[in-house]
């Protein structure tokens, strides 16, 4: 049974105004970083509840990326400082039940930070690849077809 | 009671009566001076009756143009659940008269039912019988005999933890103050599983998911679990008459409703989320769950770290905000890149 080298899913959900123009800076300016990332566009980092973390690792997501404006630069003002607490308990949360932390991971990517925004992905694939595929909070009928396309 | 129920100063008192055996008390709604006479205070009076303020608040039992203020009683606990409603801003404070009563600790009927044999207490005693305090430990009093009780066997976990006998806020209190509020320590059971690997903690919590069976008694018990569109629930979405049928069809589904690991995972950890800085420990969600999951480790979990991250207790002081709506400059923010 022949498989490729296990690649992880990333779901990165990426700010509008930050995150995603420097993901694009990065892309323009052609940085090479790891390719596994799905970018969800959000308009602040603050949308983000941990609904939609917790849904993406149910959807089989191997990792998720959450990126917003630095602090102090959140085009909405406060959005970012509102994800910062929220999601200060939520990480907490998540390693409690026995999810391996390096699976989800916040950072803060300026529009004119596409090298930065190269690095902190590559960084993020390394530390999760390891980990091999997401398995414990895969939703069955999902699991069941990650299991089929492995087995192929 | 019986006064505040004659003068018409209250419309509906919210109180305990007793219930199906001498360990059991359940809520009550006393409606008016007479039926006040069958209100009691026991160690059987384990329910947390801030939940049936809320009821009342969604379904009215006195029709919703009496504006009279509705009463309760309370213990040194549960004054953080009226403290939450008020922050919340669902309740004011003139909207309910409380009766503080000072509380040694009450049963745990799930211990108790377990401890019948050993403590020789037969049927005749438990229907018959009457649960009493005695120099502040509990004791079943029959006519023959009288029954002691060893209170870590008996009482109520959250009882072992007491922050306070009495409440910080009420109209009339029975009994004397408790002056000495002990701030609440960190759970050592929540600490030992803070120490473990993620591979024995993911262990130790798919056990307690897989029993989960999604009956929600948790979330319907919950004294902070009182939304109306419930976010781990997709059957809650609230609908009119001009709710298309696409709009129903595309209500975005966070978690279903099936019993897997998975599913339950995410919604007994969005539960506990969404109680971070709100749950104040009542014990209502153990005390309910029929598979005797122990929910309150995530609860706790959630408070310790409300406590450490953010030096915030849920239900301590009327004036604090709501933990997520508000932020702070000196928020821990190392674990971002």
């Amino acid at each position: 049974m022949e498989s490729e080298e296990y690649s992880p899913k990333i779901i990165a959900f990426l700010c509008n105004w930050c995150s995603y123009a420097g993901a694009d800076l990065a892309g323009t300016s052609r940085i090479q970083y790891s390719p596994n990332i799905r970018v969800i566009k959000v308009m602040c980092s603050a949308r983000v509840s941990p609904n939609f973390i917790l849904k993406a690792f149910l959807e089989g997501a191997d990792g998720v990326l959450l990126s917003g404006c630095h602090i102090g630069d959140c085009h909405y003002l406060k959005g970012n400082y509102f994800a910062r607490r929220r999601h200060a308990m939520f990480v907490n949360l998540l390693q409690y039940v026995g999810i391996e932390p390096q699976r989800f991971q916040m950072s803060w990517v300026s529009a004119s930070e596409g090298q930065k925004f190269g690095e902190v992905v590559s960084r993020f694939v390394k530390n999760v690849a390891p980990l091999g595929p997401q398995k414990k909070m895969v939703v069955a009928d999902r699991l069941d077809a990650l299991i089929a396309e492995e087995v192929k | 009671m019986r006064e505040s129920l004659s003068s018409g100063a209250v419309r509906t008192f919210i109180g305990w009566e007793q219930g199906s055996n001498s360990f059991r008390a359940r809520p009550a709604f006393f409606r008016n001076p007479d039926e006040a006479d069958g209100a009691i205070f026991s160690p059987a009076c384990s329910p947390c009756l801030v939940r049936m303020v809320i009821e009342d608040l969604h379904y009215p039992l006195d029709g919703p143009d009496d504006r009279r203020p509705l009463g309760i009683v309370v213990r040194g606990c549960d004054d953080k659940g009226i403290i939450e409603l008020i922050k919340d801003r669902r309740i004011c404070r003139e909207d309910v008269v409380i009766i503080g009563v000072d509380c040694p600790g009450v049963v745990d009927w799930k211990k108790a039912r377990g401890r019948l044999e050993n403590e020789g207490i037969s049927y005749d005693d438990l229907a018959n019988g009457e649960l009493i305090w005695k120099d502040r430990k509990v004791a079943l009093k029959t006519s023959e005999k009288e029954i002691n009780f060893n209170p870590e066997k008996i009482l109520m976990n959250k009882c072992l933890e007491c922050e306070g006998h009495t409440p910080r806020i009420y109209d009339v209190l029975i009994g004397e103050e408790d002056k000495n509020r002990n701030l609440a320590q960190h759970p050592k059971a929540v600490l030992d599983i803070e120490e473990r690997t993620p591979d024995e903690k993911w262990e130790f919590w798919e056990d307690v998911f897989s029993r989960c069976i999604r009956c929600f008694a948790c979330r319907n018990i919950c004294t902070y679990c009182y939304c109306e569109e419930c976010a781990v629930d997709p059957t809650t979405l609230a609908i009119s008459e001009d709710t298309s049928a696409a709009e129903k069809a595309n209500r975005p589904e966070w978690v279903g409703r099936d019993s897997t690991v998975p599913s339950n995972a995410v919604y007994l950890m969005l539960r506990a989320y969404h109680g971070s800085g709100r749950c104040i420990n009542c014990e209502e969600c153990d005390r309910a769950c029929p598979m005797g999951l122990p929910l309150r480790l995530l609860n706790r979990k959630v408070r310790k770290d409300a406590k450490t991250l953010f030096d915030y207790e849920a239900g301590n002081r009327v004036e604090d905000p709501p933990l997520f709506s508000h932020y702070c400059d000196t928020d821990p923010g190392d674990f971002i890149w």
